[in-house]
């Protein structure tokens, strides 16, 4: 009986859904992963190694080293301000105010719009002449006239800004899902203790969220270093390279039709986002606490 | 008690207070559609003078929307379903057979959960193939990108069915198939839901695997079509605005009905994942 039932768990149920995944997700990698050791491109009939040459072309042009100092800042200043923002938002709707649901989903709802529309509509509000410059204006700030992505000392920062702005709220449910699991009686109690607000906070309620931090913390550097479709529709990297990102630059290396070359920043990415996303996750998991 | 009091206006004044960065980019891209192209132009959240809804038809017609939507629509749905079907086979595989067989693959799964797709070799692939730039090549595409993902959060949901209900139907003399098919199958409604709606949001909005894989414009799906509108239009703020209003139409009615669950499942697919 024992191996009949065994027998029923077989590898069969694998077979469709791995075929789907080796072929379009592991053999690219794979294939990848030689490719980015060639001189692979339109040009050339034949594909030549040429060892680690795409690799120290990558760490010495000064485009693509920009490149990825801008996704790393991108990626760090957008982990930070979606987890601060979404934990604010958290503890706003967790707090029994009126119409907290309401606030709920107005606040997740940029969330479930896409890149396109979002990169869009902040093309015109960060337009010179745009709704943030006249609204400052109002608010007494002068004539400011920034051009806030067209000028490369803020394009960064303002592409930061709406990413967080998108997705603040996402993390915001995030952290409401491990708010929502702390049990009241804790709270109650360290209330009754005469633990003040921030006491309670610090020392209560953060470290038994720590499991939602850890994987909002996560989620952010992953997507952050992943960034694309937002810079593409809002500067395509401009002014000039100003905010330049590895995937942009994937992107333009592939369209010059230098595949070879594009793989290559396409590995060192996924090597990049492997690897810090393990760390993190191994480093956090330790320091999490059990109630 | 007027302490509480006072607090609770404060936290209430707070969530108004952010909700305005929020509601303003979606009424000023709501009032923009109904606007004069020299309206629009002017950049501010006035309402328009004269309420124009003839942009919408001009966008309809000129931005090849009802193409884009039928587009989105089949190959979201397609995905949507071998994704959820075949990663609930591998998930029954992995959650009840405990081999080091099966402990190994799922960890090859797990890679696909973190790591980006490599995009130009998968391209050359899909050359050799034949399929390059066709539904099939993006829907198998989105396949092996969220594979993993459902794969992993259905494992954990079927951790939590008891064996024996499937012992009971061995021994009544059900083979696999029926196993699956009859007796787990049919559980899993909730967490077909979640992996659904992770599933559907992602291929919905996905822009970068279109805009790499989707070469003939006929194909396009909505987020590449209404880029590729602006494009065109990039003067005619109000046309992109009811270019846009139409995008999010969708979307936007999808969470009304139901945002509690897209909530819910969005952050289920974060955490477990």
């Amino acid at each position: 009986m024992e191996g009949k039932i065994n027998s029923v768990y077989s590898p069969i149920f694998l077979l469709p859904s791995f075929t789907i995944y080796l072929l379009f997700f592991l053999v690219p990698t794979v294939i990848g992963f030689f490719f980015s050791f060639t001189d692979w491109n339109i040009h050339l009939d034949k594909i030549s190694f040429i060892g680690l040459e795409n690799f120290v072309s990558i760490f010495t042009k000064r485009v693509i080293r920009l490149a990825i100092k801008n996704s790393l800042q991108f990626a760090i200043i957008t982990t930070i301000g979606k987890n601060v923002l979404g934990l604010v938002l958290a503890l706003l709707v967790n707090s029994a105010i009126k119409g907290r649901n309401f606030f709920r989903s107005i606040f997740f709802f940029p969330a479930v719009l896409n890149y396109i529309i979002i990169g869009l509509l902040f093309t015109y509000i960060l337009h010179p002449n745009g709704v943030l410059n006249s609204l400052l204006s109002q608010f007494g700030f002068g004539n400011v006239g920034i051009s806030w992505i067209a000028d490369r000392k803020y394009v960064m920062y303002s592409v930061s800004a709406v990413e967080i702005w998108q997705w603040s709220g996402f993390h915001m449910a995030i952290y409401l899902a491990g708010l929502q699991s702390i049990p009241s009686s804790l709270i109650e109690s360290a209330q009754l203790d005469g633990a003040n607000a921030f006491q309670q906070f610090s020392r209560i309620t953060f470290p038994l969220i720590m499991p939602s931090f850890n994987v909002s913390l996560v989620i952010a550097l992953i997507s952050g270093f992943k960034v694309f479709d937002l810079i593409y529709v809002l500067t395509d990297g401009g002014p000039g390279y100003a905010s330049e990102v590895i995937n942009t630059q994937i992107y333009r290396t592939f369209g010059e039709g230098r595949w070879g070359y594009a793989t290559a920043m396409n590995l060192l990415l996924f090597i990049f986002i492997t690897t810090i996303s393990l760390t993190l996750l191994l480093f956090l998991r330790k320091k999490e606490v059990e109630h | 008690m007027s302490k509480k009091r006072i607090k609770k206006f404060i936290l209430c004044f707070a969530s108004i207070l952010l909700s305005i960065p929020i509601i303003i980019p979606l009424y000023m891209m709501i009032v923009g559609s109904f606007k004069s192209l020299v309206e629009a132009a002017r950049m501010d959240l006035k309402l328009p003078s004269k309420w124009l809804f003839e942009n919408y038809s001009t966008v309809i017609i000129e931005g090849n929307l009802l193409r884009a939507f039928l587009n989105s629509v089949l190959i979201a749905f397609t995905s949507v379903t071998i994704i959820v079907v075949f990663s609930s086979l591998a998930a029954f595989y992995f959650a009840r057979n405990n081999s080091k067989l099966s402990k190994y693959f799922y960890s090859v799964y797990i890679l696909g959960l973190i790591a980006p797709l490599n995009i130009v070799p998968t391209i050359k692939l899909m050359q050799v193939l034949g399929i390059m730039g066709t539904y099939l090549s993006i829907i198998l595409l989105f396949c092996a990108t969220y594979i993993p993902l459902c794969a992993f959060l259905i494992t954990g949901f079927i951790k939590t069915i008891p064996r024996e209900l499937d012992e009971a139907a061995i021994i009544d003399g059900c083979d696999k198939f029926s196993v699956f098919f009859r007796i787990i199958f049919p559980l899993l409604s909730p967490v077909i839901a979640t992996a659904s709606i992770i599933t559907f949001m992602g291929v919905w909005n996905s822009f970068i695997l279109p805009l790499y894989f989707l070469n003939i414009s006929t194909k396009w799906t909505m987020p590449l079509t209404v880029y590729n509108f602006f494009g065109q239009y990039s003067s005619s703020w109000n046309l992109v605005f009811a270019d846009l209003v139409l995008t999010a139409l969708p979307v936007m009615i999808f969470y009304i009905i139901c945002q509690k669950y897209i909530i819910k499942s969005m952050v289920e697919g974060a955490v477990k994942g």
